[in-house]
């Protein structure tokens, strides 16, 4: 269970600092599929970076996975959990692999690092982990280079680079993006057909996690609007911007939400960041809404206030 | 499919010819319009005047003995059906077939020049690998500072301070010349390794800068890539991850850079090998200047130009190379060979592998300015 409560992030920018993640409280049960949709610059990728300890900047606040706490683990540490434990996958994935080594030994070098196997071993588990990614010929795909591989095709070499070491947690930073009908189907039907993995996973695109999410999040200006099952959120959004966020769909009218989010620096000094889109923005708007709790549902907006 | 191959290496060849003539071309008149008259050095200097004033035959007759006589185009047309014929000529001071001279020397150059080489680029490759990895940090502000200071500093002048100290205020290295002489087997290649230590050195150290500078910038861009950042998820070891998948991805445009420094370091060592009397080409093409020995300097100036531009055209066929280093570049090879693609626009930063006829012709102008210069400064 990855169980993510008031992360922060600061990075030092010339005059001061700047908070992309702002008091995130998340948590993703064994085995589940978990979507945080939000625009660019909304702080997905640096909360999935601060999960992996590769954000840099200064971290407050408490990330655990199975009951270890993350925030604070030492270089070494955090080193010996990824790749075993947690593993990544790369937004753009056609990069993602090293162009100067095979398939096979890139995809069997969490094994060598993490459980000391030698390399001709990693190479053999790393065909049967292809192979159960649904790879025609695995033993001759892993003997070529990732140039070889299809979109497609690396995305699920990717996912086996991530898994062979049994990690538990996938992070994944917008897979689908660039890809054809095609191929999203296939990471949708790939990564539905994940077993035993807790998938955290980024992304812009509403339909492909209608798809595969079983809980999602919204995030906007650093903050989680709203978290709630994936149903709930695409039947009945209540945050305002989540609800422009679905309108925007095509078979819901292609309404696009109007406006910007605030830039990085006004983060702090505004109250609600989303106010000046706000359809529904009133005078208390002005101060940082408070974190509602409704059954089963979390949503940071001062209209659900009475609710509780 | 044939046929194709055969025009192709024709083609090829007709190129290799042009260029070679046109190098034989440029050579022979730069040196023809050398001040001097290589009699005079042949006969000395007052024999000379005096032949010049009361025996005019005698000169003439000297002149014939040597091809000298006739006009610049008859000369030149010799010079060229000599050449065709893979005869360079002989010295005009101790009758020796220059291309016995040359091949000499040119072994002896090379004792010089690749160790030099391999040291610049392997510590090079290292020393700017590792700074590029820690970008900004003290280590890589000294060693970025002394590099620069050691790029900025012309190579002979790095030999003389070399001289001074390690020669003349500590006595550790011998002040010159290849051998101290009589000794044979071991006693030799040590002897023979003590002299060559200063040079091989200073020649290291002019290269190495500018490799550290291009390792480190090639590192800084690498390390940027994805696929470094999915290799640090999946917890690697820092050197693993250095060495094995950082390193080895900035180090291909080194595959470039190393083999035009080949090229252009046989040039760069003439002062070198003046300095430390190390009697190699670039003493040779010095001590014939300065004698006006026309064919010593043709040939030698013929294969100077010939060996850097072999060393640039194998960079520019650098397929067999950055094939080992690099897949990928069989994938496009082919796509380009097929016609599906003329380039390897999807793999960018290898492009520079490839000179453009542009380049080639910056080349061979900045080759014959060097040839020139180098001539003209020693007169």
């Amino acid at each position: 269970m990855l169980c993510i409560d008031q992360l922060s992030v600061d990075f030092p920018v010339q005059g001061g600092s700047i908070r992309p993640v702002d008091h995130i409280c998340l948590e993703v049960s064994e085995n589940r599929r978990h979507v945080i949709v939000g625009e660019t610059g909304s702080g997905k990728s640096v909360l999935l970076a601060t999960i992996l300890g590769l954000a840099g900047g200064r971290v407050q606040g408490s990330i655990r996975w199975n009951d270890r706490e993350l925030v604070g683990l030492g270089a070494r540490e955090f080193a010996r959990l990824r790749g075993s434990e947690i593993a990544y996958i790369p937004q753009g994935n056609a990069s993602g692999m090293n162009p100067l080594i095979r398939n096979g030994h890139q995809i069997g070098e969490p094994l060598i690092v993490h459980r000391g196997v030698k390399r001709r071993m990693a190479f053999r588990q790393a065909v049967e982990t292809m192979r159960r990614l649904d790879f025609l010929r695995p033993e001759h795909w892993a003997r070529h280079y990732p140039h070889n591989l299809s979109g497609g095709m690396k995305q699920r070499a990717l996912v086996a680079m991530g898994t062979i070491a049994g990690s538990r947690l996938l992070l994944a930073d917008e897979p689908t993006k660039g890809l054809d009908e095609a191929r999203r189907a296939e990471v949708e039907a790939l990564f539905c057909g994940l077993e035993g993995t807790t998938l955290l996973c980024v992304s812009h695109d509403l339909r492909f996690t209608r798809r595969i999410a079983h809980s999602a999040s919204v995030m906007y200006a650093g903050q989680l609007l709203e978290t709630c099952s994936c149903e709930a959120l695409f039947q009945e959004p209540l945050h305002p911007y989540s609800q422009m966020l679905i309108a925007s769909m095509p078979e819901n009218g292609f309404h696009f939400p109007e406006g910007f989010a605030p830039s990085h620096r006004d983060y702090a000094r505004l109250g609600c960041r989303f106010a000046d889109r706000c359809p529904h923005a009133g005078p208390r708007c002005g101060d940082p809404p408070p974190v509602v709790q409704l059954s089963e549902r979390q949503v940071q907006c001062w209209r659900y206030a009475d609710r509780t | 499919m044939h046929s194709r191959t055969l025009s192709r290496l024709g083609g090829k060849l007709a190129v290799a010819l042009l260029t070679v003539w046109v190098i034989a071309t440029f050579n022979f008149f730069l040196i023809r319009f050398m001040p001097g008259d290589p009699l005079e050095h042949l006969v000395g200097e007052e024999d000379y005047l005096y032949l010049m004033s009361s025996h005019a035959e005698v000169l003439e007759e000297l002149r014939a003995e040597y091809g000298l006589d006739g006009s610049l185009g008859a000369q030149y047309l010799a010079y060229l059906s000599r050449l065709a014929r893979f005869d360079l000529g002989q010295s005009y001071k101790n009758k020796v077939a220059v291309l016995d001279l040359i091949l000499l020397r040119l072994g002896r150059t090379f004792r010089l020049i690749l160790p030099a080489v391999a040291i610049s680029s392997v510590l090079g490759i290292l020393l700017g690998a590792v700074i590029g990895w820690r970008e900004g940090s003290r280590l890589d502000r000294w060693v970025s500072g002394l590099s620069l200071l050691l790029y900025s500093v012309p190579g002979y002048c790095l030999g003389m301070i070399g001289l001074m100290i390690f020669c003349f205020y500590l006595g550790a290295a011998p002040s010159g010349g290849m051998t101290s002489g009589g000794l044979t087997g071991g006693a030799y290649v040590r002897d023979l390794l003590w002299h060559m230590a200063l040079p091989v050195s200073v020649l290291t150290l002019s290269k190495l800068s500018y490799n550290i500078q291009m390792m480190r910038s090639s590192m800084i861009d690498a390390k940027k890539e994805d696929f470094v950042l999915v290799a640090q998820t999946k917890g690697l070891s820092r050197r693993r991850l250095l060495f094995l998948h950082v390193l080895p991805n900035a180090a291909l445009p080194m595959v470039t850079i190393i083999t035009m420094q080949m090229g252009f370091i046989v040039s760069g060592s003439m002062m070198i090998e003046r300095l430390f009397n190390w009697d190699g080409m670039g003493l040779l093409v010095y001590k014939a200047i300065a004698a006006n020995d026309y064919p010593v300097l043709q040939g030698s100036l013929l294969v100077l130009t010939l060996g850097g531009y072999i060393c640039q055209s194998s960079n520019r066929t650098t397929h067999g190379k950055a094939a080992i280093l690099l897949p990928r570049r069989s994938v496009w090879k082919t796509a380009r060979d097929s016609g599906c693609c003329n380039g390897p626009s999807s793999c960018g930063r290898f492009q520079r592998l490839r000179p453009s006829s542009m380049e080639r012709i910056s080349w061979w102008l900045q080759t014959a300015l060097r040839s020139a210069m180098s001539i003209f400064i020693s007169v």
